[in-house]
């Protein structure tokens, strides 16, 4: 049988043995019983009455294997039955024979959800039971087949917080859940007084969000009021940390994670525990990881003095690699900030795993906006990277540059230039294309250095590949809307300001941009002559002109670098159209938090129930006459259980790109200042409230493409994006802030 | 061994996995290791028996090894019903982790105190402009060097991760319930938060750090484990550093010889009282990791044997024992694949000189020479430590070796007591025993 082969035939002759003196020979039975009930479910009904005749058996493992063979056969006629050798052997002396009661309680509910209210009168009792084993049963039962019954743990709630550490491990792991859960929503929140040094009153800190808690001023004294039932819960969990577990280490630094503040976080060094699941294997340590990953964004301090345990080992697939250098990365402070580059720079330039190199390079952008002191050295660095060898490590740069570039264009003018200087030298396609892609976006920023780039891509055109080909129209059209841009302004403005050169190079660009379009024309690539004759039939008629702009000239969105961010979707990045979690959020130590998103059955944790509608303490009084303290309150239970999960307002909010530099766009914009287009922007989207949600999931789509420098898809969006772009444009002049704002959108979505 | 977990419901993440690893340690008792596949197959009855007990309800039920010795008979239920059987009915014992009726005739006690040394030491800084990586911008760098310098050489004297991963094994072979007490010198080292099994008394630990109290486990067992961290941002160990870093040392230059392309590792181990030698040395020599074959030109060892394997790597290996005191040296060159590339040098060369007069105007006006400058400079030092080749070298050593009779830490078993022994007998006097083994996990010499 356990070689998967089937003895269903034997059935009637292996029951007749239901009977035998020795058990060894009775749980082999039971073990085929229970196999085969399903196929023979009226034979197996004999065999009922014997087990139930064992019920009763002198030794208590012939009891305890009883009754679990008797709730453990799928047949929904004997629930009765089940329940009441429930009944009968709730009370037995033996504590294995209780255990195996209550296991029984959880499978008859399943057989039978109707028996319900009878089997919480005994699981209530079990809960009460003084043997640790048993409790333990009774409260694994509890958490997987009711866990909207917290209320029953209002009586038993002392004792099991005393009784902890002798629990079944396992048990413990659910235990821990279940206090988590129902401190949330019965004890009173730790609250957090400050005092400002300077007055001696405390104040009280206002609500700390989670994720919002690194905001606070970390100095000052601190102190925290517990619940007394709370201070509790952390004694006696404390003494978990040192299970040998790891599924009992994560519940207990969840546990203080959702429940503590800070103090307690560190002052019980849960921090190390948790880090010491990396002695395990792989997978334990990949599921370490992401949570530590979780947690290390609030309670970095915590965390800060383990940081050697995030150096990555040769020995470290490239999944642990990566959250190791996100972690690393979110714990470097200005001490371990020149150890952690120097580790950093060497994973990205000897490892020859793709996948670790461009994680090391992000990282190390990373790092340069954290630490603008460094960033110039990183910037250097990477530099000097382009001339290496291994092609991945230069792509991998580039695209660590551009992340710098992007996020603060103005001063990365010089940047460019030295950028456009290795153009120059023998570089991988993709490099070349994404260099003159970041040139491009310079258009209008540095006028003086792009139009010579220009040139000079535009003598190897013929000789480059297909995408640097195409950037390089893209990069035409470009500086050719720029170009034209600027000569409507000249007109305006008498051109008493233009210089000798830029007049010069002004009468260069149409023809350079005529000799490309024309190059183009005859390419041997569809795509880039279609593409080609889109650019040069927008550009060079004056009414497609303004459409070319926005083509052309939209800020690009700020690739996510921030893994603060990202984790907590600040931005609406791919995933959130899918989920409305994002992963940053989704609580620890659950499937979901590995997998990246809410699988069946996750819940949320409760929020804090407000201080005014707690429920007397008293409840979890231990007397014993206290008889019915339980029904009045389930109804509140349901209340708050059904309260919508914690979103905070900022995850719903659009972040628009910092990038403002980059957009010059078209005859309104270039004479703001950057003030008064943030004001701009702030009323365009307060007008455009009903598009906001059309807005993100185009955002998703968006940075879909921003990966992909743009060289796909596009062709798609622009038939409906031009329609859109003229309907906009009919509106009146009082709207035209508003449709300026959906102009941007499509724009965007064009690129 | 993989293992698939099909999973229907949302459940602690770690459970499964947790599981998973106890029930391999559970198979390691049953079926004397190394566990193979053959042995499962014949012994698939067992194997389903054991499931049957350790899950109840989708949930892990009993998974102590020995509480399931007591319900799961090491041969298999059927083998002994088919030779007869006994009618004796087990009876479970009141501490789950030990089986009652525990019967010896050698009474014994072992400690194991293994360690698992994790060091990975970075670069020297090198004394000389050549640099040992050349693809680490050294010119550059150095541009900046008024404020990196001295806080890279502080960092480089330390290792980068210093940390031991020690655990205790208890094989107790003892008859009865004993109770012992093991008391460890520490050397005030800070062991942190120890993970123990459910036998040892957390609350006499906390009391009284460096004493285990517990009823042991039939067998052997994992008492505790701790790690050392020699490293600690801030820790209390940070006089210990020195020690804590094992008997072997190394020490891996680059950039040596007159056409500075060659490297040299070194390796040396330090005297000890308690040790006489170390067992399976080997040191590998990592190029760059690419599973192609490397020849290195002009070698030089003073001792053991030295080849390259199918992927890439430099075995250096010490066959045997290594006495203490001991050094050896190995040096060369690496060859390179591509002679190609001695062209690009130049062609860039000339090339970035281009850039600089055709761009060169405009740009200057833009942004202001100063940054060009900069990098150009950083440029010209470049070329000129590379001298038109740039000599490749291998990115890291990795060492590897056991010795048995010291550990890295220096901890130290006090006392090994037997506190009580009801049922071990009048008179009989258990034998102890201690062993130390230092393993290595990861030593890397950058």
């Amino acid at each position: 049988m356990a070689k998967g082969k089937n003895a269903a035939e034997f059935f009637a002759d292996v029951i007749k043995n239901v009977a035998s003196n020795s058990l060894e020979t009775r749980k082999l039975v039971y073990i085929y019983l229970l196999r085969y009930a399903d196929f023979e479910p009226d034979l197996a009904l004999l065999s009922i009455n014997t087990i139930q005749k064992s019920l009763s058996d002198q030794n208590p493992v012939i009891r305890a294997l009883a009754v679990r063979v008797i709730s453990a056969l799928r047949l929904p006629v004997i629930a009765p039955i089940v329940q009441l050798a429930i009944k009968q052997c709730c009370n037995d002396l033996s504590p294995t024979v209780r255990r195996a009661t209550v296991q029984a309680i959880g499978k008859c509910y399943d057989l039978d959800p109707s028996t319900g209210t009878n089997l919480i009168e005994s699981l209530t009792k079990m809960l009460s039971d003084r043997d640790p084993l048993v409790l333990s049963s009774a409260l694994v039962t509890l958490g997987k087949y009711f866990p909207d019954r917290l209320d029953l743990l209002h009586r038993p709630f002392r004792n099991i917080c005393r009784i902890l550490p002798q629990l079944d491990e396992w048990s413990q792991v659910v235990v821990l859940e279940l206090l988590t859960r129902y401190s949330r929503i019965y004890l009173a929140k730790p609250r957090v007084f400050a005092s400002n040094g300077r007055s001696s009153e405390l104040k009280q800190v206002e609500d700390e969000d989670i994720f919002g808690a690194s905001d606070t001023p970390e100095d000052g004294q601190r102190s925290v009021v517990l619940d007394p039932d709370m201070e509790l819960l952390f004694k006696s969990a404390s003494a978990l940390l040192f299970s040998r577990n790891g599924a009992v280490i994560l519940a207990v630094a969840k546990l203080y994670f959702y429940l503590g503040t800070r103090e307690t976080f560190s002052e019980l060094e849960v921090a190390e525990p948790v880090v010491r699941l990396l002695r395990s294997d792989s997978s334990v340590q990949y599921i370490a990881l992401m949570n530590i990953r979780t947690m290390a964004m609030t309670r970095t301090k915590s965390f800060v003095p383990f940081l050697p345990y995030f150096h990555v080992l040769p020995s470290d697939n490239a999944v642990i690699t990566k959250l190791k250098l996100e972690i690393l990365t979110l714990l470097v402070d200005e001490k371990t900030v020149d150890t952690v580059l120097s580790d950093i720079k060497f994973y990205a330039t000897t490892s020859n795993n793709p996948k670790v190199v461009a994680n090391a390079m992000q990282a190390l952008a990373r790092c340069a906006l954290s630490f603008p002191s460094h960033s110039r050295r990183i910037l250097a660095w990477l530099f000097h990277q382009i001339g290496c060898e291994k092609p991945i490590v230069v792509s991998e740069t580039l695209t660590s540059i551009r992340v710098l570039i992007q996020n603060d264009p103005t001063n990365h003018i010089s940047t460019v230039a030295r950028l456009a200087a290795c153009l120059d030298q023998d570089l991988v396609a993709n490099a070349k294309a994404s260099i003159i892609w970041l040139v491009g976006e310079f258009a209008g920023l540095a006028y003086e250095i792009t139009p010579d780039v220009f040139r000079k891509c535009t003598k190897t055109f013929a000789l480059e590949d297909e995408n640097v080909r195409y950037q390089i129209i893209v990069l035409a059209a470009k500086i050719y809307s720029y170009h034209l841009d600027r000569q409507k302004s000249t007109e305006m403005s008498e051109e008493t300001e233009t210089d000798l050169r830029n007049r010069r190079s002004n009468e260069v660009i149409p023809k350079l941009f005529s000799h490309v379009m024309h190059l183009a024309r005859y390419d041997s690539s569809y795509d880039i002559r279609d593409r080609a004759r889109m650019f040069s039939a927008l550009l060079n008629s004056s009414i497609n002109n303004d459409i070319a702009f926005l083509v052309l000239q939209a800020p690009k969105p700020l690739p996510i670098i921030s893994i603060k961010e990202k984790l907590l979707g600040l931005e609406s990045d791919q995933k959130a159209s899918l989920n409305s979690t994002p992963i940053g959020r989704l609580h620890l130590g659950s499937v979901s938090l590995i997998l990246g998103h809410s699988v069946d059955g996750y819940q949320q944790l409760p929020s804090w129930t407000p201080v005014d509608h707690l429920i007397d303490p008293s409840i979890r009084d231990e007397e014993e006459n206290k008889e019915d303290g339980i029904t009045p309150f389930s109804n509140t239970t349901k209340q708050y259980r059904q309260s919508p999960p914690i979103t905070s307002l900022s995850s719903k909010t659009y972040r628009e790109p910092e990038s403002h530099g980059l957009r010059t766009n078209g005859k309104r914009l270039t004479q703001q200042t950057l003030d008064e287009f943030l004001g701009d922007v702030k009323v365009a989207s307060e007008h455009g409230d009903e598009s906001e949600e059309s807005e993100e999931s185009e955002e998703s789509e968006e940075s879909d493409e921003d990966e992909s420098e743009g060289d796909g898809s596009d062709e798609s969006n622009e038939g409906d994006s031009n329609e859109d772009v003229s309907a906009s444009e009919q509106d009146g002049e009082n709207e035209e802030q508003e449709s300026d704002s959906s102009n941007d959108e499509t724009s965007r979505m064009i690129r | 061994m993989v293992f698939m977990l099909p999973c229907t419901s949302q459940m602690p993440v770690m459970v499964p996995f947790e599981f998973i690893n106890r029930f391999a340690e559970v198979l390691e008792k049953y079926f004397t290791p190394p566990v193979v596949p053959m042995r499962i197959e014949t012994n698939l009855d067992v194997v389903s028996l054991l499931l049957n007990e350790m899950l109840d309800d989708g949930y892990p039920y009993v998974t102590e090894p020995d509480a399931l010795r007591d319900l799961v008979p090491n041969g298999g239920l059927l083998s002994k019903l088919l030779s007869g059987g006994n009618k004796t009915v087990p009876t479970q014992s009141t501490i789950p982790w030990r089986r009652s009726n525990v019967r010896h005739t050698n009474n014994e006690l072992f400690v194991d105190i293994v360690e698992t040394l994790y060091m990975v030491l970075p670069a020297k800084p090198s004394n000389s402009l050549s640099g040992r990586r050349v693809s680490e911008p050294i010119g550059s760098s150095a541009l900046y060097s008024h404020s990196s310098q001295p806080n890279s050489a502080y960092y480089s004297t330390r290792p980068l991760v210093s940390r031991i991963e020690g655990t205790i094994f208890v094989t107790s072979n003892l008859s009865g319930i004993p109770e012992i007490s093991l008391n460890l010198n520490t050397l005030n080292n800070h062991l942190g938060r120890p993970s123990f099994h459910p036998a040892v008394k957390i609350d006499k630990w906390v009391q009284s750090p460096g004493t285990l109290q517990f009823i042991p486990p039939d067998g052997k067992a994992l008492i505790a484990s701790y790690t050392l961290d020699n490293n600690r941002v801030g820790g209390k160990n940070e006089k210990n550093r020195a020690q804590g870093q094992g008997l072997v040392f190394a020490e891996f230059r680059t950039g040596l010889g007159i056409a500075k392309d060659e490297f040299e590792a070194r390796v040396w181990t330090t005297m000890s009282r308690e040790v006489k030698h170390v067992e399976g040395l080997s040191v590998n020599v990592i190029c760059d990791g690419q599973r192609t074959k490397k020849n290195i030109k002009g070698l030089r060892i003073t001792s053991g044997d030295f080849h390259f394997n199918d992927w890439g790597i430099g075995e250096w290996t010490f066959p045997g024992k290594t006495p203490l005191g001991w050094s050896a040296s190995l040096r060369g060159a690496l060859e390179r694949e591509e002679v190609d590339d001695e062209e690009d040098e130049s062609e860039e060369n000339s090339k970035s000189n281009g850039v600089e007069d055709s761009i060169g105007d405009s740009f200057r006006d833009a942004t202001g020479s100063s940054h060009k400058s900069k990098a150009l400079d950083s440029n010209v030092a470049s070329k000129e430590s590379g001298s038109g080749i740039k000599p490749i070298f291998p990115t890291h050593l990795s060492i590897t070796y056991t010795l048995t009779g010291n550990v890295p830490s220096g901890i130290k078993v006090n006392s090994l007591r037997i506190l009580k022994s009801p049922g071990l007998g009048e008179g009989v006097k258990p034998f102890k025993g201690l062993r130390y083994t230092t393993n290595v996990g990861e030593y890397i010499v950058r």
